[in-house]
């Protein structure tokens, strides 16, 4: 947890950022970035086949600019990508100038020895000073980080703190942050915990040609953001050009929208589509949420007898929480819910004198109506208090049989209460059906919701926080998955309902 | 000492002499006494037929809940008047469980309320329902009353009100001098709608200093969540729970809770909502615009009371009508 010292710092931060775009050259890069926007500019993404070439490209650009891995590294698969890609491009006639030139390219950077972004990491870290606490943030697409060479090898590393979490920058103490490239492809919160978290006052970007630095403003309530909260006021933005400055710009249309490559749902309304949102999890899956329902959350990155489970739409979940649902044959369902909801409209249900007796107590004191339930056999001493509870629904209704027999009686010939039956046959289902109800939440526990969340916390206990879907069994039959949010897609998307809560890979 | 009555002057001076201490010692720094400024202000400030809305943008949460708690505490302190008078104990009806003590070492007596005697009207009827003399009845008159504490609720035990003794002596260092029995009665200033796990372990560490008098930050808070049973000036309220009181103010800290927004809680409370940079996406960014659009704006004079907030924190205080 941040010390207070540490919050005061956050505030300072925000007031005074200061942003380096710090552009590395390098040819290698430089042409396979010049060529690969080449091919998407010309790719056709009404066309399934080239939308799938498409995506590949993406994968290699993206594993080009966020690796730190040297470029011929197997875990990468840059070569075997490029094949595949390749042996697409040849298939298009109207590209064929690029394939001639693509291989060449790819082969050039797999020569490459070092990877540049990592010596310019080494080159930061190694400058700075002795005590500072320098972040490296990783995960720059899906919550996902690309690969680096194991720790010790980045000059001071001891300094050196590798961040994979987005929602880490939120409470994390460092002195200053390199994020290892552009900020594209980050979701608008992981954007928001790095840029406008005051995690740290000097943040510097590596970007490489091809990549470039948008600084997205905070939201604000104000409509002057000069005069204002200090932490509102514009970052200084400064380039550091490590030589000549690139050629290459990028083109708009480099511009897939990868979430929708990688999850295929619709990004514009249809009939027969249900307005949902995307949730991705660290081990690599995610599933569509339907946008209005709520989903359980646990949102505590420390869990302990306080933590709790939020009911939230998914849109609101950040990178680092937990959603937990309920599993299913054939997909999970939202929320804890249904039992609980049958529960509830059952108390109602078995609770229909209770109208009667608020009309009642509206124009009769409750110490009146205590005295005659007394009359018809009521023994107990505190009515008065029980009435009220009655009344407001905090508790289910008279402890004993004689009270409640007591209770409608007074309530009919009051004439609050009309029966369409027998008095005795009421009041003996409405007592069977409320006693039921008592034994019920007593063998529920104390509901659904707090059983998942004692099975968490013990689960938590055990085995901390992973990137695997956790089971947890319940009695009454049902599991509960609990799964990490990797990332949540900024915008909607509309799918059939088919897909709806249903598990699956997205490509990558 | 401060006024009792709200002039919209801040009176409390802690840029001089108030220190945290976690992770090292600082001066309140100008964003705390800020929020602790605008829940102070939220917590005393009534329109009359209206309510008042303020939404503060943060760069992150931490510790925001707390303070603006801290400022509605201070506020409810230096209004204080004695929780349970004589005329609203008159109107409690039978069946109403009662709590009091005589001094601060005496033990905490309780019973429930009778109806009052025939022709003794002017006395309470109580039956005790602990102590030797349980199960008896027992009347008392105004004067009596006045010369214990009632309550309610449960009143803390000897240990709470010793532990209590370095938060009210630190409160005093700062000019806060409430009526005595303020400590250990009444119902809280506000509702604070939050992660309890994150509230109680973001106050674990935190010290406040003020002269030579120290104390746990929390203990200043008077924070239900600390004070299981006892009566408490802060209600801390899980997101999910129904159990909110109806209280002057309603902190709603982040998104989650800010859904919050319609339910429970008072039809003319004040309402102070938190929220982090991170939190606000375009639906959410839509909802508050919905909301501040429909909300009018505080009068001039009120404005200039508050002008200095707006300068320290990206902060809407507005009002709205209250009819529903």
């Amino acid at each position: 947890m941040a010390s207070f010292l540490e919050i005061d710092r956050r505030y300072s931060n925000a007031s005074a950022l200061c942003l380096n775009e710090y552009r590395i050259s390098s040819h290698a890069v430089a042409t396979v970035v010049e060529i690969t926007r080449e091919l998407l500019r010309q790719l056709d993404r009404q066309d399934s086949s080239q939308r799938e070439l498409a995506s590949m490209v993406w994968r290699l650009r993206s594993s080009i600019f966020f690796t730190l891995l040297p470029f011929s590294a197997d875990a990468l698969g840059i070569a075997e990508l490029a094949r595949s890609i390749s042996s697409a491009v040849s298939r298009l006639p109207f590209v064929q100038s690029l394939c001639h030139r693509f291989g060449p390219a790819i082969t050039a950077l797999l020569d490459e020895g070092s990877n540049p972004k990592w010596i310019a990491i080494e080159a930061l870290v190694g400058s700075s000073p002795e005590d500072h606490r320098h972040g490296i943030f990783t995960a720059m697409a899906f919550g996902r980080s690309f690969g680096r060479p194991p720790s010790g090898n980045a000059g001071k590393s001891a300094n050196a703190i590798w961040v994979e979490s987005s929602s880490a920058m939120r409470t994390i103490s460092i002195d200053r942050l390199t994020v290892i490239g552009m900020c594209r492809y980050l979701s608008r919160q992981a954007y928001a915990d790095i840029f406008h978290s005051g995690c740290a006052a000097d943040i510097t970007i590596l970007l490489y040609p091809g990549e470039t630095f948008e600084w997205k403003v905070p939201p604000t309530l104000c409509r002057n953001r000069s005069s204002g909260a200090p932490y509102n006021r514009e970052p200084a933005i400064r380039a550091i050009e490590t030589t000549a400055r690139s050629e290459v710009k990028v083109d708009e249309r480099d511009d897939v929208d990868v979430w929708r490559e990688a999850h295929s749902g619709n990004r514009s309304p249809a009939l027969g589509l249900t307005k949902s949102r995307f949730v991705l999890f660290k081990d690599g899956r995610g599933l569509f949420v339907p946008e209005d329902s709520a989903v359980l959350l646990l949102v505590d990155r420390a869990v302990d007898a306080r933590s709790d489970l939020v009911e939230s739409p998914a849109r609101d979940a950040r990178e680092g929480d937990a959603m937990v649902v309920r599993a299913e044959a054939g997909g999970y369902l939202v929320g804890l819910g249904d039992q609980e909801e049958e529960f509830d409209r059952e108390v109602e249900s078995a609770s229909d004198w209770r109208p009667a007796l608020e009309a009642m107590l509206m124009r009769t004191e409750v110490a009146d109506i205590a005295t005659e339930m007394r009359r018809f056999g009521a023994k107990n001493v505190s009515l008065a208090g029980s009435i009220r509870h009655w009344a407001d629904g905090s508790t289910y209704g008279p402890g004993t049989l004689g009270e409640f027999r007591a209770l409608i009686t007074v309530l009919e010939r009051a004439g609050t209460l009309r029966l369409q039956e027998s008095a005795d046959l009421y009041i003996a289902d409405r007592w069977q059906r409320l006693s039921a109800l008592r034994a019920g939440r007593q063998r529920l526990g104390q509901s659904i919701r707090h059983h998942v969340l004692n099975e968490l916390r013990a689960h938590f206990a055990k085995f901390g926080r992973t990137d695997e879907i956790s089971v947890i069994p319940t009695e009454y039959g049902q599991e509960f998955h609990v799964c990490f949010i990797a990332a949540v897609d900024d915008s909607p998307s509309w799918v059939p309902n088919a897909r709806l809560m249903t598990l699956q890979s997205i490509l990558r | 000492m401060p006024s009792p009555t709200l002039d919209g002057s801040f009176p409390f001076n802690f840029e001089r002499n108030f220190h945290f201490q976690d992770g090292g010692e600082l001066l309140m720094p100008a964003w705390a006494t800020a929020l602790i400024k605008l829940g102070w202000w939220c917590r005393c400030r009534h329109v009359r037929g209206k309510r008042i809305l303020a939404i503060a943008l943060l760069p992150g949460r931490a510790m925001a809940s707390s303070l603006v708690g801290f400022g509605a505490v201070l506020g409810g302190a230096q209004q204080s008047k004695p929780g349970l008078t004589w005329d609203r104990l008159r109107t409690l009806p039978a069946g109403t469980e009662l709590f009091w003590r005589w001094t601060a070492d005496s033990k905490p007596a309780r019973g429930v309320i009778q109806v009052p005697d025939e022709g003794i009207g002017h006395l309470v009827r109580v039956l005790l329902t602990a102590g030797s003399r349980k199960n008896m009845m027992w009347s008392f008159s105004e004067e009596t009353f006045h010369t214990g504490t009632f309550s309610e609720e449960k009143l803390p035990s000897g240990n709470r009100l010793n532990a209590d003794a370095e938060a009210k002596m630190l409160l005093e260092e700062i000019g806060v001098v409430a009526d005595s029995r303020w400590f250990s009665s009444g119902s809280p200033e506000a509702a604070l709608v939050t992660s309890c796990a994150e509230f109680s372990r973001s106050l674990a560490d935190v010290r406040v200093v003020s002269g030579a008098k120290s104390a746990m930050f929390s203990s200043l808070l008077f924070a239900s969540i600390f004070r299981a049973g006892c009566s408490s000036k802060l209600q801390v309220v899980p997101v999910n729970s129904n159990s909110e009181r109806d209280t002057p103010l309603r902190i709603l800290d982040g998104a989650h809770a800010f859904r919050r927004l319609r339910d429970s809680g008072g039809a003319d409370s004040n309402v102070i909502i938190l929220l982090d940079r991170g939190e606000v996406g375009p639906e959410l960014s839509d909802d508050l615009l919905r909301i501040t659009g429909a909300l009018g704006s505080l009068t001039e004079e009120l404005q200039l009371e508050v002008s200095d907030l707006a300068q320290r924190l990206d902060v809407s205080i507005q009002v709205a009508e209250v009819d529903e």
